[in-house]
């Protein structure tokens, strides 16, 4: 039976007293895959260090000095989690990709429970779902639910679905990384290439945020990440406003009809001069304008996707999932 | 085949360094062109048949002759010789992935010719310093094999890997005396030139650039690891230039370490060319292998110049 290569891919930036025990964690699940003569190898561990503010370069240095498959990338400057993440994928050859936080949020151990859901059901990636509340703040839970079920229904993606710790095909992954500018939302562009997105329940948390560390998330950076994923998400509420256009024109021609229909048979009804000449200029022009920029945004909806690389086809190869099925499903 | 000489004096001491070059390619002519920029050596083309033994072997015997006059010249001037250098480069010879047996066996016979070409110099010039490099193939004897480290076995799968396999092996076997580098790159790519071989990246460039089609033999996301022959042909020559290998072998892969798709590589080449590049795919699955390499496997002087720089270059240059 042919073994499958995982790589994992952990964005850095402050993580320094983490990334050691993070790496025992991952070391374990390597040396399980190892010794269960499971046909699952952890061929490459990917550090992406996004201008970290400690001493986390020089530890991953000494890792990947003492284990030669650490893979340890600089980036030039901070860039963000996005970003880094996407360098990491670009950088990684696996038939698996699994996304870690740096700070143990997402246990390398769980990594087997992803791939089981692969095995069950055919997707290509597959989100953990926090069992628990992520973060301490209520309000950022709750914000952050409500934003994702409000861009969920207005794009029609399974944006709540999203979360860090994911574990993606490779081939999808990296054709996704390939395609990213710097303002389209990785998560969002990975729907562009595939529907067969599940999730799967975890006891996951923020400890980092819980024990009263601050967050390197500021509620700026927060901000710039919800705008992206609005930004890559774009085509469809430009089509939002289309459709409004469009009812705009429909409720003026109406009411166009209304007011000169209503001036014809009764006049009086009407008593200020020069009122409906008014509305009905105002009404139609009003209309053909709303008309006009909602045609706009539909043209500026087909350049964004084409810009941000929204492709028209993507081919994927899934007969190695049997692997999974094997080592999983027929245990 | 191109010989490049250089004949200095430094404190009294005369020295002399003349590289011969087998297989003036992409590579070979990279590491020429290297050489004359970095240390003024001069470049001459002498003839050798690849495929007539009578004729080349009185090419060796001329080279032979030649050499040694440039020694015995160079000895009158100067009463210390011993830091005179010879170093030959095998830098690839006609045959690619592709090649039929016939022509790997061609490939494969003047490989041995040469190197008992240098065995003999060895023997017979005992005092001066002469090393082999020869460039063999990551991408070929590690094909279908990805993130690499040291601790990988070269696992040939098509005839051309067995050939570099042997050319290596018969490299090792060979005198002592004779200092020995083996270079293992992965895919190397360089300008578009079409009387070399041409690889997939300048190819793609110089027919998006005229709206041409480009056929790929592998998928959307085949991995490969590229390389840029500038960076290949500097290290070699940095090597070779600074570095004694008398009675030493060493062997480095020449990687990136960066993995690329060929979805990644479009991307790449039509932001830079500012137009749709068009592919057709031949997904033959000989050419679907992936193939990687981790960081720890290269060098550690060996550096890599990103793969959109190198695309932006070869664009310029086009």
């Amino acid at each position: 039976m042919e073994t499958l290569n995982i790589s994992t891919i952990t964005p850095v930036y402050a993580g320094s007293q983490y990334l050691e025990e993070l790496m025992d964690s991952i070391v374990k699940q390597r040396e399980k895959w190892k010794n269960d003569a499971y046909h699952l190898s952890l061929k490459e561990a990917i550090f992406v260090v996004d201008d970290a503010i400690d001493d986390s370069i020089i530890i991953l240095q000494k890792l990947a000095l003492k284990y030669e498959w650490v893979r340890v990338i600089n980036l030039s400057r901070n860039f963000g989690q996005h970003p880094a993440t996407i360098a990491g994928i670009l950088y990684s050859s696996g038939d698996w990709i699994v996304t870690l936080d740096e700070d143990l949020q997402h246990p390398p151990q769980y990594i087997d429970d992803l791939l089981f859901k692969v095995a069950e059901t055919d997707c290509d990636i597959v989100y953990a779902k926090p069992t628990t509340s992520v973060h301490r703040s209520v309000f950022r839970n709750y914000s952050s639910k409500l934003y994702k079920y409000f861009l969920s229904k207005i794009s029609g993606e399974k944006i709540g679905f999203f979360n860090s710790y994911r574990l993606i095909r490779g081939s999808i992954a990296r054709a996704t990384a390939s395609v990213c500018s710097h303002e389209t939302y990785f998560d969002v562009a990975l729907l562009w290439f595939t529907q067969r997105v599940e999730q799967i329940d975890m006891p996951i948390k923020d400890d980092r945020n819980i024990n009263g560390t601050a967050s390197t998330y500021t509620f700026s950076k927060l901000i710039s990440h919800a705008g992206r994923m609005i930004v890559s998400t774009r085509a469809k509420i430009l089509r939002v406003g289309m459709i409004l256009g469009i009812l705009t024109v429909t409720f003026a021609m109406g009411y166009t009809i209304f007011v000169v229909i209503n001036k014809i048979i009764a006049p009086e009804v009407i008593s200020i001069e020069g009122w409906a000449s008014l509305i009905v200029c105002v009404l139609f022009f009003g209309g053909v304008i709303t008309l006009l920029v909602s045609i706009i945004l539909e043209y500026i909806a087909v350049i964004l996707l084409h810009i941000q690389g929204k492709p028209t086809f993507f081919v994927v190869d899934r007969s190695n999932d049997s692997v999974l099925k094997n080592i999983f499903l027929d245990k | 085949m191109l010989k490049l000489t250089k004949s200095f004096s430094e404190v009294g001491i005369g020295l002399s360094h003349t590289f011969l070059i087998f297989g003036v390619g992409l590579i070979g002519q990279a590491i020429a062109k290297e050489l004359e920029l970095q240390d003024d050596f001069l470049s001459s083309y002498k003839g050798f048949s690849w495929t007539d033994p009578l004729k080349q072997s009185s090419d060796f015997n001329t080279l032979k002759a030649d050499i040694l006059n440039t020694y015995m010249q160079a000895q009158k001037n100067s009463l210390n010789f011993n830091r005179a250098r010879i170093t030959f480069i095998w830098s690839a010879g006609p045959c690619g992935f592709q090649s039929k047996d016939a022509d790997l066996a061609l490939e494969l016979v003047n490989f041995k010719r040469v190197v008992n070409f240098s065995n003999k110099l060895v023997e017979l010039l005992d005092h001066l310093y002469i090393d082999f490099h020869l460039v063999s193939s990551s991408g070929a004897i590690f094909e279908g094999q990805r993130s690499v480290t040291v601790f990988n076995e070269p696992k040939p799968r098509r005839p051309y890997a067995f050939l570099k396999l042997e050319q290596e092996q018969y490299l090792l076997d060979a005198n002592i005396k004779l200092g020995k580098c083996i270079y293992r790159p992965s895919s190397v790519y360089g300008n578009y030139n079409p009387l070399n071989r041409i690889s997939l990246i300048p190819i793609m460039i110089y027919n998006g650039m005229r709206n041409y089609t480009t056929s790929i033999f592998g998928s959307m996301d085949t991995i490969r690891d590229y390389v840029y022959v500038e960076d290949v042909s500097r290290f070699i020559v940095r090597e070779s230039l600074f570095k004694s290998f008398s009675n030493k072998i060493r062997t480095y892969v020449l990687a990136s370490a960066r993995p690329a798709t060929i979805m990644n590589i479009k991307q790449i080449v039509e932001s830079t060319v500012g137009r749709k590049i068009y592919l057709t795919y031949h997904p033959v699955p000989s050419e679907l292998a992936h193939n990687s390499f981790m960081p720890s496997a290269l060098p550690l002087n060996f550096s890599i110049t990103s793969l959109e720089t190198c695309i932006r270059k070869i664009h310029r240059n086009l």
